[in-house]
């Protein structure tokens, strides 16, 4: 690979291909995310310092405010060569407080998760991808 | 009571005291909420009647854009994420009828209502919410005695699949 190709990696990201896969995008009161993270380089070997993962719930109408996040290391200093992929299999679990999904009809509460390779310059990574927690919420509790 | 007392009852709603009492403020949705409104009178009343108002509002952040002109002419644009609210449900009962108390009198009127079935659950966010609640009123001339409004809790479990979000990230 050229030192041209090299900087275009840096710059965007381009050096490895993640992909994130969730056994079921749809949680029903088991609040256990698994999930499945591939990863290979496009070109050369690839050095990482670790492969991470966030999770988050988002509150969005004109503003968004995070409403959850927690941030996971799944592996650190990983060489992926030329030419191989590499799978890793997670599991998050999210604590009792985590709110259900909500879909109104000007605003949203809804959970991404994503995973990425921390290397120089612009991480690869995976893009949000989007999950559903499905249960029954007690917001009595903090009026009361 | 003095007449000047009963001016001010008139003007501020202060003839009777109202509030609303639930049977249990926690609702899956499915059954009917059960509630009491208590009226205790600290003048003698004549009611119209006594009211209930039930809403399922939801409260945003919408972007608005504003242009002004100064005296020179220039136009400056800014934007502001405003408070919005959204009625999902409304509806208005009429629990009884032509009441008269007397002073230190206490009245109570059992109210029932069904839920939409297609009821969205309670959210409480920082910016956003889905408040269910109730407002219980007197219907008196000059200003009514009223309970404010009072949230009860629908907690159910949605059946939201991955198709139903739209792409908040």
């Amino acid at each position: 690979m050229g030192l041209f190709d090299n900087i275009k990696n840096y710059v965007t990201g381009g050096a490895a291909e993640v992909k994130l896969e969730l056994e079921s995008a749809t949680l029903i009161e088991e609040q256990v995310l698994k999930l499945t993270i591939a990863a290979r380089p496009t070109s050369d070997t690839i050095h990482a310092k670790k492969l991470y993962l966030e999770v988050k719930a988002l509150e969005s109408s004109s503003t968004k405010n995070v409403r959850y996040q927690k941030d996971y290391v799944v592996e650190s200093e990983i060489q992926i060569n030329e030419g191989n992929e590499r799978e890793w299999t997670f599991e998050v679990e999210l604590p009792p407080e985590a709110p259900a999904t909500h879909i109104g009809k000007h605003f949203s509460l809804e959970w991404g998760v994503k995973a990425g390779l921390d290397m120089g310059g612009k991480d690869p990574d995976s893009g949000w991808v989007r999950f559903v927690l499905n249960k029954e919420m007690d917001y009595s509790i903090k009026n009361s | 009571m003095g007449l000047f007392s009963k001016i001010k009852n008139y003007i501020t709603g202060g003839a009777a005291e109202v509030s609303v009492v639930y049977e249990n403020p926690k609702t899956d949705g499915q059954e009917p909420m059960r509630l009491f409104v208590v009226a205790n009178a600290r003048d003698s009343c004549k009611i119209k009647n006594v009211y209930l108002e039930i809403r399922g509002m939801e409260t945003y952040k919408k972007r608005e854009t504003r242009t002004s002109t100064d005296s020179n002419g220039n136009v400056t644009t800014t934007t502001h994420d405003v408070t919005t609210h959204y009625k999902h449900f409304e509806r208005k009962m009429v629990l009884d009828e032509d009441v008269q108390m007397q002073e230190g009198e206490e009245r109570k009127w059992l109210g029932e209502f069904d839920h939409p079935t297609d009821a969205l659950p309670t959210y409480h966010g920082k910016d956003c919410f889905m408040k269910w609640e109730v407002f219980a009123g007197l219907d008196m001339p000059g200003n009514d005695p009223d309970s404010g409004w009072v949230e009860f809790f629908i907690q159910k479990e949605m059946n939201y699949d991955i198709n139903n979000t739209n792409g908040a990230f």
